[in-house]
């Protein structure tokens, strides 16, 4: 954020976005500062475990976030340079599908039972499009062939189809308006590993096809490290580190991301034992003053507990939410990639 | 929800593609019972279209003295009443009556109840509770008592009298609608619709409505059973069709006081209300099994 980036190419900036879950007089801060851009035909990464706030940040970016109990406290959220957050429903309604689509986790119940594939793949086309019927029906099933369902199965209902084929049907229809921004919540969570593979391969097919940006929410560090050119690592409604893949991976600067990689499988060496973090994630109604990391972290001192963060850069484009860097020699125990 | 049919499409394999409702009705008819249902539906209606036209006037209103209160025989297959009015063709010439005052008091409590419904479980908060209580003071009346209010205040003509009916069963449908508008709107694809942009009303009516189609059948076919009952306790007190002319709840409440010696006299109207009803359900069931593409085999 030091101005260098060309503004022109950036889809999506957000700017201190804090989102708060009021419920029964608790504050649920669920996501607290957050702040990211993404430039055109790039994949964000937005990694975390569950509670993050990963999909809290995406609903805020089509401002979906239920009301009550969610509030948006404060923030700016820049879609093609116009704030969503101060938009009318007709406006939002208008943006929604065209300038930004979501694919929704669950493939199994983010398609209408009662309606079939192409109608749902069609009512995408129509609003934003405005062609007729006919034309709708064609491309909808264009869209459906290119992510490989047969045109014969276009009148089918969402339980005559596989999971794997539900999931492509919902990008489909996340597709079917060319928006220049998809946001992926965890996508192929619910798939098993050969059709996520499949389905991993499909969206960057077609996002290199339609020149696509898109945040892929997810919390499988394998997966990142084949689709994203960017990640930002969450924690408890906070990134606390954000940089290229290379950044992240090979540079690893906070705590938190290392207890990630260190809870993974090794393939090099498979008798090693998995080291997981710690703890758990703090409650998020009574999140600490501090870093909120900082319980669970073997590097933390009482200054990272009492006192806020401000983000240290390393590069132009890493950055860390770790005040430990203030002083000279901090490292972690991960060792750095080159 | 007619759609364009696909043959437009020039994809070599696809097939002919048969239309929502050609699909709807090759499910219906594999269902024996519903299409029982529907044959006895289709005679009852048959018979209240045309009954004008064979049903001999005179049959059905002369009143003979002398032949009163005979029991079932081959010159009178129901028997006669307390005036001597044959109870096989009155039960016959009150379909027309009876299946009008069931089906038009329907469609006005469906008509008004399932939007209202609809809408305020999609909206909820202050609208919801609002709407809900209202619904529950209209309840809080008894059916009876508010359908003699509104015939009372409206003029005692027989379509005032399906509005009255129609009117009282109106905070059923609301609450039907709405207890099953709760439940699917929370579902993960209505989220996703509205992340496509659409507009709440369209929503609503596309997407919520058909998932929760499957309970206002139901109540749809139940409530016109209830509501030539209902209708005929209008009758009874005087309110609803003028007494000459013949409906089932009316025979049926004419026949309750003849009914230690003379019990024909409401059988044979009760057994037509109960096959009209049965009629109903069989098919409202097959229907609800038929719109239901999951249960496709």
């Amino acid at each position: 954020m030091n101005g260098t980036k060309q503004q022109n190419d950036i889809v999506l900036s957000i700017k201190d976005l804090t989102v708060h879950y009021e419920v029964d007089g608790e504050v649920v801060e669920a996501v607290n500062n957050l702040s990211l851009d993404l430039r055109e035909g790039k994949v964000l990464g937005l990694v975390g475990e569950t509670g993050a706030g990963k999909t809290t940040t995406a609903l805020s970016i089509l401002n979906l976030i239920p009301f009550p109990p969610g509030k948006i406290k404060s923030g700016e959220i820049l879609l093609n340079g116009k704030n969503i957050l101060a938009m009318n429903i007709a406006e939002l309604e208008r943006v929604r599908g065209k300038d930004v689509a979501m694919i929704f986790q669950d493939p199994m119940t983010s398609l209408n039972p009662v309606l079939t594939v192409v109608d749902q793949v069609m009512e995408s086309i129509l609003i934003h499009e405005t062609s007729s019927k006919v034309e709708a029906r064609e491309r909808a099933i264009q869209m459906l062939e290119t992510v490989g369902i047969a045109a014969e199965r276009a009148d089918e209902y969402p339980h005559q189809f596989s999971g794997g084929m539900k999931q492509r049907v919902v990008i489909a229809i996340a597709l079917a308006c060319n928006s220049r921004l998809l946001l992926a919540d965890e996508p192929t969570t619910a798939l098993d590993v050969t059709i996520q593979a499949q389905v991993l391969d499909l969206m960057l097919k077609l996002k290199e096809q339609f020149n696509t940006s898109m945040i892929f929410i997810t919390h499988d560090l394998g997966v990142v490290a084949q689709v994203c050119d960017e990640v930002a690592v969450m924690y408890a409604g906070r990134i606390v580190e954000r940089g290229t893949l290379e950044d992240v991976f090979n540079h690893t600067k906070h705590p938190y991301t290392e207890g990630l990689f260190n809870s993974l499988p090794s393939i090099e060496d498979r008798t090693a034992r998995l080291r997981p973090i710690p703890g758990l994630m703090p409650d998020p109604t009574q999140l600490p003053l501090g870093c909120t990391f900082a319980p669970r972290c073997s590097y933390a001192t009482e200054a990272c507990i009492n006192t806020r963060q401000t983000e240290i850069g390393f590069s132009e484009s890493h950055f860390a939410l770790c005040s430990r860097y203030a002083e000279k020699n901090f490292v972690i125990d991960r060792k750095e990639i080159d | 929800m007619t759609k364009t049919v696909g043959a437009s499409i020039d994809t070599g394999t696809f097939t002919k593609k048969k239309s929502q409702w050609v699909e709807v009705w090759g499910r219906f008819k594999k269902n024996k019972g519903a299409m029982i249902g529907l044959f006895v539906l289709v005679i009852l209606i048959g018979i209240a279209l045309t009954e004008g036209l064979w049903i001999p006037e005179e049959k059905v209103s002369t009143i003979v003295v002398a032949d009163r209160l005979q029991h079932p025989s081959r010159a009178h297959w129901f028997g006669t009443d307390e005036m001597g009015r044959d109870i096989f063709w009155r039960t016959l010439y009150a379909t027309r009556f009876s299946l009008t005052i069931g089906f038009v008091a329907v469609v006005v409590s469906a008509v008004i109840g399932i939007p209202i419904g609809a809408v305020a479980g999609y909206v909820g908060g202050k609208v919801e509770s609002i709407v809900m209580r209202l619904t529950d003071i209209f309840s809080a009346i008894p059916t009876i008592l508010m359908a003699i209010a509104i015939v009372s205040l409206l003029g005692r003509t027989t379509f005032n009298l399906m509005l009255a009916v129609g009117i009282s069963s109106v905070p059923l449908f609301i609450r039907v609608t709405r207890a099953s508008v709760l439940t699917v709107k929370n579902e993960e694809y209505i989220e996703a619709v509205k992340a496509l942009g659409k507009s709440d009303l369209y929503i609503v009516f596309r997407h919520v409505l058909p998932n929760c189609l499957s309970p206002i059948i139901v109540q749809v076919t139940l409530r016109i059973a209830s509501a030539i009952i209902s209708s005929s306790s209008l009758s009874f007190l005087g309110l609803g069709i003028k007494p000459p002319t013949p409906e089932w709840g009316a025979l049926l409440t004419a026949g309750k006081e003849y009914i230690m010696g003379y019990s024909y006299m409401c059988l044979y109207p009760g057994l037509a209300i109960m096959i009209t009803v049965l009629a109903f359900n069989l098919v409202g069931d097959g229907l609800r099994d038929s719109l239901d593409p999951k249960l496709k085999h």
